[in-house]
């Protein structure tokens, strides 16, 4: 029959396209549209965020085609310079806020949880796997070797395989240095986005006030168009 | 199915709808509200568990830190996967839910999301934790709050059923109303009915109302001029008495009506030299005595329905009293009652005679003439004549004569027909007859029916007619008519029996004509009513005989479910040559046919008659004449 062929490779090739479509859109999962989040970053946090976050976005893209090891250590040196250390309270007029990328980039300075999630965000966006990072609250050590005076510190860490030795990529250091070289710091516990929204099925539905900090803040970071 | 039911279902289906909707609704937003709580419990779970499984990372303590979590019994699951994905330890609970059906767990299914968490070991990652909260204590919230919205459901539907039928039960109301009222105007009854409070119903019940005024003042205005016509036909103008012509047909109805009383008497009253009269008094003081005069008559006959009063022309009056066998009385009555109305020596003359059923009424008349005549001998106020010389039984042997007859079965009928106007037959008309073991013969009705209604026996006889009635219905195709008393009509134990008879032969009812006499009729108005409506639901047609005789009054025929009429032979008498008449039997036929009521002339005699009756219209004709037409 010869109609019938040419109808079934029309539909073959339909249901292909519509293959590659969403195989194309589950790859590219962790990354970004720069053009949409630099109009909601406009609207949510003004022109500065949107022009900063313009300004990490030309950057990035000339990191994607490096090793992880070089991606971490520009992303580290690029938040380390760009954002200026300065407490919650002041910034935020809170004790303890975890503001999004694009707050951090609208205020321009964060304390050590908005440089780690701001680190975390870019390099979630240059296609590091999620597993590999981790958000770790730790004890600084701060007043050399033999100090005593601790305070509460996060990092992010960085595992090439699930058994190697972390690299550490901190605010207070511009080099990234594994967890070894780091004797000042004792992790405590430490997390990533995995099984936040465990499924599909668990979009928040609930009040934001019950939500967890993390889960609150990967909230905000939707609405920025940011899918870490 | 009515509108009533229909309305109820309705309502009540929309209540189960909306009450199964809100409750599904309800229920399953309980449902996503227990999973996501059991979600934040595993998160939360997992999250202190890592915690603590981070800062005593030996794998003896995390066994001790997991099952502590797990034996609190709030988790169904805690898995701790090591970092290369290898299960190291599982605790898993597969307690099923309390007291909560399977079926409902199988119905809505609550499905709880892991909580997941690292353990790290120093800055070694060490792992995973994932836990799942239990869901047994979710499905035991979820079952009593199912159970409870079942009992709200349950007794909201009752009391939405209740208040359903409170408030059709008010609008059916009307509607049942408006249903009796259209049924009666197909049957050609008007009945208004009070108007309802709804908007719609009320201008439909408004509109009916005032249709069935218009058509029932129609039909008075009608009998309005039916009564007109029929007072100035058979009414003499001065007196008020009836006329010479209508006593005539009424003296002829006494002497040969099947049902009429054997014998009666006539009496003739003659007031002396009218012209005399007329010449001292004047014109207006003249008719002011015989006014006076007929006043006097008429109250004598007040009291006997049957009795009529008559001015037959100038100074002549009469009255007709059936069942009177002496005039005696009577005449003597008279006299002393009319004689000192004007100062004069001479002023009145009564004759008297009796007469039995099947005389001539000219031999009657030449009797009662010859006594005036007699009394006018004597010149002053006098009365003479004669009276009845039959051999009367006493009351008490009719009793139980009667009693007897009715005991052994005795009576016999006899049937007259009743021709349509091309000289087919309508109906018989059926009445009882008694035989009498003393002449040999039989005995009419109109010679036991008195004593029978004296002893309150005509119901009884009434249903033993019936019953031959309906015995002669099954032996052949010809419907019947038979004559009910008002007794009977009045008597609610002979209308269930009569009920009883009719139930057992429906097939026959619709063949069976029942007719009342409109002499006792006015009285028992009411009774009537319950009688034709219950006789015409059983199937049987329902008349009036006698018709038009009761002057002042004529039964409201809208009101009745009639079928027929049967025009009393007083008018029908020598119709030919009363114009009359003739315009008042029209007018009954017309008003007859918009009801659709048949009508039917009795006592017809001759040709002339029965001709001058098929050009007024009339359905039917009964009397000698069926003798000779009928085919």
């Amino acid at each position: 029959m010869p109609t019938r062929t040419p109808l079934l490779q029309r539909h073959v090739l339909l249901i292909l396209a519509i293959l590659c479509c969403l195989l194309y859109a589950s790859s590219r999962s962790s990354a970004w549209d720069p053009g949409r989040i630099s109009q909601l970053m406009a609207k949510l946090h003004g022109a500065t965020a949107a022009r900063s976050f313009d300004e990490l976005n030309r950057y990035t893209a000339s990191l994607r085609s490096l090793p992880d090891e070089d991606k971490l250590k520009r992303v580290n040196e690029y938040f380390n310079r760009r954002i200026r250390f300065e407490d919650d309270q002041l910034v935020w007029k809170q004790a303890d806020y975890w503001a999004t990328l694009g707050e951090t980039l609208a205020k321009g300075a964060g304390d050590c949880e908005d440089f780690t999630i701001a680190k975390f965000v870019t390099l979630r966006e240059l296609g590091i796997a999620a597993e590999k990072l981790r958000l770790t609250y730790v004890k600084a050590r701060i007043g050399g070797a033999s100090s005593s005076v601790t305070v509460a510190h996060m990092v992010l860490a960085y595992y090439a395989t699930p058994d190697s030795e972390p690299l550490i990529l901190d605010n207070l250091l511009t080099d990234i240095k594994p967890a070894s070289s780091r004797p000042d710091l004792s992790p405590v516990f430490s997390f990533n986005n995995e099984g936040i929204f465990a499924g599909s099925a668990q979009r928040p539905s609930a009040g934001v006030d019950r939500l967890s900090r993390w889960k609150d803040l990967l909230l905000r970071l939707q609405a920025e168009g940011i899918e870490p | 199915m009515s509108i009533y039911r229909q309305l109820w279902l309705g309502i009540l289906a929309l209540m189960i709808i909306l009450f199964i909707g809100s409750s599904a609704l309800s229920i399953q937003s309980a449902r996503s509200y227990l999973e996501e709580q059991l979600f934040t419990q595993s998160s939360d779970g997992a999250t202190s568990l890592a915690l603590s499984m981070s800062q005593n990372a030996d794998p003896v303590s995390a066994e001790l830190l997991i099952s502590a979590l797990f034996d609190s019994g709030h988790f169904q699951q805690i898995r701790y996967i090591d970092e290369h994905g290898k299960l190291i330890i599982e605790r898993h609970s597969a307690t099923p839910p309390d007291r909560v059906p399977e079926w409902f767990v199988r119905l809505l299914p609550i499905e709880p999301q892991y909580g997941k968490a690292l353990v790290s070991r120093g800055w070694e990652q060490a792992g995973s934790i994932t836990v799942v909260a239990h869901t047994r204590f979710a499905y035991a919230s979820l079952w009593t709050g199912f159970k409870r919205l079942l009992l709200w459901m349950v007794l909201g539907g009752i009391g939405v059923g209740f208040l359903a039928t409170l408030f059709l039960n008010w609008l059916k109301r009307p509607i049942v109303q408006m249903v009796q009222q259209a049924e009666a105007i197909s049957e050609r009854r008007f009945i208004t009915v009070p108007e309802p409070s709804v908007k719609e119903l009320r201008i439909v019940i408004r509109a009916m109302n005032a249709m069935v005024m218009r058509v029932k003042s129609m039909f008075d205005e009608q009998a309005e001029r039916i009564q007109q016509l029929r007072h100035d036909a058979n009414r003499d103008s001065v007196s008020g008495l009836a006329n010479r012509a209508y006593l005539m047909g009424r003296l002829n109805s006494a002497l040969s009506d099947h049902d009429a009383a054997p014998y009666g008497s006539l009496l003739l009253l003659r007031l002396h030299d009218l012209q005399e009269i007329n010449r001292q008094l004047g014109r207006q003081a003249t008719d002011r005595l015989l006014v006076r005069v007929a006043t006097r008559l008429a109250n004598a006959c007040n009291d006997h329905p049957d009795w009529l009063a008559a001015r037959l022309n100038g100074a002549d009056f009469a009255v007709l009293a059936p069942e009177l066998d002496s005039g005696q009385m009577l005449a003597e009555q008279l006299l002393a009652a009319i004689a000192p109305l004007a100062d004069m020596p001479w002023l009145v003359n009564i004759g008297f005679t009796a007469y039995s059923h099947d005389e001539d009424s000219s031999t009657v008349l030449a009797r009662a003439d010859h006594a005036l005549a007699q009394s006018e001998l004597q010149h002053g106020n006098a009365c003479s004549g004669q009276s009845q010389n039959t051999t009367q039984q006493t009351s008490g042997q009719w009793e139980m004569r009667l009693r007897e007859a009715i005991r052994l079965q005795q009576f016999q009928t006899a049937s007259f027909p009743v021709l349509h106007l091309d000289g087919s037959l309508l109906h018989h008309e059926m009445v009882l007859r008694l035989p009498d073991p003393e002449s040999g013969g039989l005995l009419s009705a109109g010679q036991f029916m008195p004593y029978a209604a004296r002893y309150s026996l005509l119901p009884q006889l009434d249903l033993i007619t019936i019953r031959l009635a309906l015995e002669r219905l099954a032996a052949g195709p010809d419907s019947i008519a038979v004559n009910i008393a008002p007794q009977s009509v009045r008597d609610a134990e002979f209308r269930q029996e009569l009920g009883r008879l009719l139930e057992q032969r429906r097939d026959l009812a619709q063949r069976l004509w029942l007719e009342v006499s409109e002499n006792g009729l006015t009285l028992e108005l009411d009774s009537f009513a319950v009688f034709a409506s219950e006789m015409s639901h059983a199937g049987c047609r329902i008349g009036i005989e006698h018709f038009g005789r009761q002057f002042g009054s004529m039964p409201r025929l809208y009101d009745l479910p009639l079928s027929y009429l049967k025009i009393d032979g007083s008018f029908i008498h020598e119709i030919d040559q009363h114009p009359g008449n003739q315009h008042m039997v029209q007018a009954i036929v017309g008003i007859a046919r918009s009801l659709g009521i048949l009508t039917i002339a009795e006592q017809v005699r001759s040709e002339a008659e029965w001709r001058q009756l098929q050009e007024l219209g009339l359905s039917g004709m009964t009397g000698p004449v069926t003798r000779l037409q009928h085919r």
